[in-house]
Formats: structure tokens, sequence, C-alpha cells
């Protein structure tokens, strides 16, 4: 994997941790508001970049390997 | 609240953790593309030289025709082929997924452009509205709550109240130590039967409010309706906080008459509990409740029909 995917990677799980940790004492109805408006939408965008990232950096490697 | 409360440090972190990771994320992306960049540039001269690599043996073979080393070179040329026709299945997948990944990646820098700061904007508000309910518990605990206070509590327009109406309010340490008047009871959510509890869609939850509306409109009522009523349970009826609303300026749609008359007018909660059923059940007021349990409430001011009684 590359390195800055890796690195964002990384990102994404402190920032993901750190939610974990918020909704858990976030019990009110802004939180539900936050996580529908906002949470679930930055969490389906980041995990379809590192997947589409993903893909491209492995057909990328296995293509160079292959092709050397 | 006193859950909000608690979770005032945290929803600090989680701002300065999304803004972190906005920062990271923008970085890390721009590196990410130069990355993959450079990594397809490396794949392009591999397929210029297996291309380079056809021209010459072609050549060779163009320029060999009566020669011994014919056969030799048409082995390369097609090896070359090969290469080059390998090299090309490569591209075509990988082209595949850098469309993709060049779709996910606009998508990505759209929220962090546009999301992800009206995201840390509500993050704010809401770090702004938790220390302006703690400082208020705080002047509680002193004795020196104030109508003032109320306007800073209040998350509608309404931020103080007339000098003509004296009546000292403030959001309560516990919703059930409040009184209500006659004929309503605090019935514990826990005994309230969700069976069949009303969902909200599209954001609209009930005769064309809001969700958002409902859960600002239930805050209110207890912060700002439900001190008054009980200091004076059965004295303070809608024509006081109608009152409180023209001192105000507020209008029906946004004023406390109408959050009183929500809950004590004809459109009370109403629950029934029959002589075999364990829970209550919902006969009126099914989103109210819906919101109340999202707030945290654990109980609700309504009429009951207990037949266990």
């Amino acid at each position: 994997m590359s390195n800055s995917l890796e690195r964002l990677a990384v990102a994404w799980s402190t920032l993901a941790d750190c939610w974990q940790q918020t909704r858990s004492q976030w019990r009110d109805g802004t939180a539900l508001e936050f996580e529908r408006r906002f949470w679930q939408e930055v969490e389906r965008q980041t995990r379809e970049l590192m997947v589409a990232a993903e893909r491209l950096d492995e057909a990328l490697a296995c293509a160079l390997r292959d092709c050397d | 609240m006193e859950a909000e409360l608690l979770s005032l440090e945290s929803l600090c972190d989680l701002e300065g953790a999304v803004a972190t990771f906005s920062g990271k994320a923008r970085d890390l992306l721009d590196a990410l593309r130069a990355e993959l960049r450079h990594r397809e540039a490396l794949l392009n001269e591999r397929e210029d030289a297996a291309r380079q690599e056809v021209a010459y043996w072609r050549s060779a073979v163009e320029g060999a025709e009566e020669s011994e080393d014919l056969e030799s070179y048409l082995s390369e040329l097609s090896a070359a082929r090969e290469r080059l026709e390998n090299v090309s299945r490569w591209q075509a997948r990988i082209g595949e997924e850098r469309t993709r990944f060049t779709v996910e990646a606009a998508r990505f820098d759209r929220l962090l452009d546009q999301a992800v700061p009206a995201c840390r904007g509500d993050l704010k508000a809401k770090i702004a509205d938790l220390r302006s309910y703690g400082s208020i518990q705080l002047d509680l605990r002193d004795g020196a709550s104030s109508a003032a206070a109320v306007g800073a509590a209040a998350e509608g327009p309404l931020s103080s109240v007339s000098p003509a109406v004296e009546i000292p309010v403030g959001p309560p340490a516990k919703l059930t130590d409040l009184s209500l008047p006659d004929g309503f009871v605090w019935v514990p959510l826990a005994q309230v039967s969700q069976a069949r509890l009303p969902s909200f869609s599209a954001g609209v939850a009930n005769k064309g409010v809001s969700y958002e509306a409902m859960v600002s409109g239930l805050r209110r009522f207890a912060g700002e309706v439900l001190p008054r009523i009980s200091l004076d349970p059965n004295g303070l009826g809608f024509d006081a906080f109608r009152a409180l609303d023209e001192a105000a300026g507020q209008d029906y749609e946004h004023g406390l008459q109408r959050l009183y008359e929500g809950f004590f007018g004809k459109d009370f909660i109403y629950l029934v509990r029959g002589e075999d059923q364990e829970k209550f059940a919902i006969t009126n007021g099914g989103h109210r409740i819906r919101v109340a349990l999202d707030l945290g409430w654990d109980a609700i001011p309504a009429r009951v029909k207990d037949l266990q009684e």
C-alpha cells in the first residue's frame, strides 16, 4: 500500500475512534442529526475513496511487477 | 441534559479531530495523487519501451527476409508483441480503476471543501450551546437564576422576559422534580411501549413540523415552560405564556404558548395501560415521545388512563 494511503487510513481511524468516544456520551437529538447529516456521509465518502485508491494502487503494483 | 454536559469535552475533541483530519486528508490526497501519477508514469515508460521493442524487431524482420536470422527475429518480434499486449491489458484495467479513483477523489475534495466546514460549524454551535447551558446550571446552584440566564439558554429568538411578567425560571436539575398541572403526571419512558413509535421520514415529523423543530421545541419546553409551571402548576395557563410571548415580540408559531399548549392544551400526550399490559400504549403524542427519547429524557408529562390502578 502506498505511504500516503496508509497515512490516510491512520488519520481516518483516529477520527473514527474519536467519533465513537463522543457518540457514546452524546445522546441527544442533535447527535442523531449530526450523525445523519455529516458523519454517515463523511464515513461513506472516505471509505469509497480509500477503496478506489487501494484498487488503483494494487493494480499499479501488479502491473509494474508483471511488466518488469 | 446531564449527558450533554458530560459530552462537552469530547465534543471539543471531536471538533479538533475533524479539523485535524480535514487538513491531513487534503495533504495526503494530494500526495496520493502524486504517488499514483508517478507509478502510472513508470507503467507508461514500460509501454513505450515495449512499443519501441516491437518496432525494432519488426524492422529487423523486414530487413532480414533472406537472412538465416529471420526465424530468430520473428521469435523476438512475437515475444515483444506479447509484452506490449500485456502492458496494454494492464493499462486498460488501470484506466478503469483510475476513472473510479478520480471520481471518488473529486467527491472527497468536495466533502472537505463543503461538508466538513459545515460539520465543524454545527459542532461549534453545539459546544457553544452546551457551554451556555453549563453556565446557567451554575447560576441555579448559586440561587441566582434569572430571566437573562434563561435568555442565554434559549435556542429560539426569545432572549428576554418582560419585567411585567416576573416569573423566575431556569432549566431543572432533573425534569421529574418539576410539578405538573392537575391531571398530568410524569410517566417514565421506560414504561411506555415503543412498539408503535412513529419514525421520521425525509425530515418531516408531524403536521408539517420538522424533526429539528421538534427537538428545539422540546428543549425550550424543558428549559422555559416547565420551570415556570412548576412554580404555580395550576395557576399558570396559556395566557401567561402568551403574555411572555407578546413581551418578547414572539409570534405564536415560535413562542412559548404553543409549546405549553402542545403538552397541556387539547393536544396533550395521552397514554393508556390495560389491566394485563406491562407498558403504556401511546394514544396521542408519539412523535413527541420519539423526540424525548432521542433527547435522553427519562420521563414525559402526560395524562394517563391506567387500568391497573
